[in-house]
Parts: structure tokens; sequence; C-alpha cells
């Protein structure tokens, strides 16, 4: 009897999980301006700025604004406002041509929200810098 | 008799047409820069310059340049290069978020390709000129 009661509240639990967890993918056009850049023992870091627009899956589109180093790899720290004037946070790091992301809460429908994403470049030009990213995300 | 061969021959061209066009989609993150506005009795009128990149859903990526004006309505004189160096010419007409655009060929796989593609402005910011656009694209490319 015991182990059913076990059981039943492990399934529950997993049930629970699923049904809060959602499932969301977002795309980004970003723009990347150099700020500079400082030699250190690992090799060269470029400061950059990152400004653009974004649509998700849930119908909610807006503007992201990021400041970043890229070095061996690309980390970054993001605001976006979306059409409802609703900030989010987000900080990740890219290496190579994917990357993991977190946000990290927000305002309005935001506040305390967080989700985990998985992202891609699906297509970048070093010539004009700008960059085409799917994002795949999972909110808690 | 006669019109019931027009009548297969119209449907034959049809089903053959819709055979050998292929539908796909794609995405563009696109960077705008006004290059000069004068004011017009009917408004401004811009010169534009555009350039960004492309995905689509057949696995294809590059980057597209263009150039242009925007009144009422914008058009725009584009060439897209993919990933193997290959162009493909197009010109688009919007207004509003709504455009559509045409294929005039290109060079490589996208000689003598015609199609033509609906689209629209999924995001935009005035502030620094940066779309977001999808498109619904059908051609001839095999």
């Amino acid at each position: 009897m015991k182990n059913i009661i076990i059981l039943l509240t492990i399934i529950l639990m997993f049930t629970c999980k699923l049904v809060l967890a959602e499932d969301f993918s977002l795309t980004f056009a970003n723009k990347y301006s150099m700020n500079g850049s400082v030699e250190t023992p690992l090799g060269i870091l470029k400061a950059l700025t990152i400004k653009g627009v974004y649509t998700d899956s849930r119908g909610h589109k807006g503007v992201i604004n990021c400041i970043a180093t890229s070095g061996k790899n690309l980390d970054f720290v993001c605001d976006a406002k979306d059409e409802d004037g609703d900030m989010n946070y987000s900080s990740g790091r890219r290496v190579g041509n994917g990357g993991e992301a977190i946000f990290t809460g927000g305002t309005g429908k935001y506040a305390n929200i967080t989700s985990k994403c998985e992202y891609q470049i699906a297509s970048f030009s070093k010539d004009i810098l700008v960059g085409l990213i799917t994002m795949q995300c999972s909110t808690n | 008799m006669k019109k019931l061969l027009i009548f297969i021959t119209i449907f034959s061209l049809f089903t053959i047409s819709v055979a050998f066009s292929e539908e796909y989609t794609a995405t563009n993150a696109l960077s705008y820069t006004i290059t000069k506005s004068v004011d017009t009795a009917d408004g401004p009128f811009m010169g534009l310059s555009v350039e960004g990149v492309w995905s689509d859903s057949r696995g294809n990526s590059g980057t597209i340049h263009c150039v242009g004006t925007r009144a009422k309505t914008l058009v725009a004189y584009c060439n897209s290069v993919d990933q193997d160096g290959d162009i493909q010419y197009n010109t688009a007409t919007r207004v509003g978020t709504e455009g559509k655009g045409i294929f005039n060929g290109g060079t490589g796989k996208y000689e003598n390709v015609t199609g033509g593609c609906s689209y629209q402005v999924a995001a935009f910011d005035k502030n620094t000129l940066i779309g977001l656009i999808t498109l619904q694209c059908s051609d001839s490319l095999n």
C-alpha cells in the first residue's frame, strides 16, 4: 500500500510538472555593434551591444537590448520590452552557433517567471553584423 | 468534344503548374537605413537601403541587400545571396505591414526561377530600424 502511494505521488508530481511547464519559441532579428576590445591572456575580448526585435509563439513581440562580451564564448545580458510595455530579463552564453539562455523574471506578466531556453543562429553576416536567431524555451 | 478538350488542357496546365511550384517559408532579419527623405504633396518620400540575413524552410540561408523607396507604398529591388553564392533577384512592394515579392531569376540554381511571396512585418522598431519579416513563398525551383 505504501509503495502504491509513493508511486501515485511521483506520477502526480510528474504530471503537474508537465502541465505547468509551458513550451514556446522565439525568433529574433538582431543588429550587433562592436564597442571596443581588450587583449587578455585568453585572447581578444570584444564588447558588443545588440539591438533587435522579436516575436514569440505566444503572440507577443517587442524590442530587445543586450550588452555582451565576445571572446572564446559570447556572454550576454538582455532586457526586452513587449507590445504591452512589460519587461523581461535574460542572460546566457553562446558557444559556436548555439547556446543557452535563461529568463529571470521581469515586470507585469513576466514577474517571477523563469524560463530555460536553447537557441541557434539561423543566419548571420559578419559583414553587416545582422543575425537571425531562433530560440526554444520552457517555463516552469 | 471541343469544350472537353479545352477543359482537359486547362486542367492539365493547372496541375502541372501546381506540381512544379514548391511552397516554402522564410524569415528575414533586416536592418534599414534611410538614405534621404524629401517632403512631397503626398507626404515624405524616402530613399532606403536595406541589408540583412535570411533562412528558409528548404534549408537555405544567406544575406539580402535591397535599395528602394518608401512613401505610402514601399518598393524595393533586392538580391539574395545564399550559402552557395547563388544570387536570386526579386522586387518587393509593401503597403502597411503586408507585402508581396516577385522573383526575377538569378544565378546558379536560381537561373530562370520565377515565383513570389506574400510577406508580413512581424516586428519592427522605429528607433533602431530593425525588422523581422516572415514570408510564404512559391517558386519553380526544383
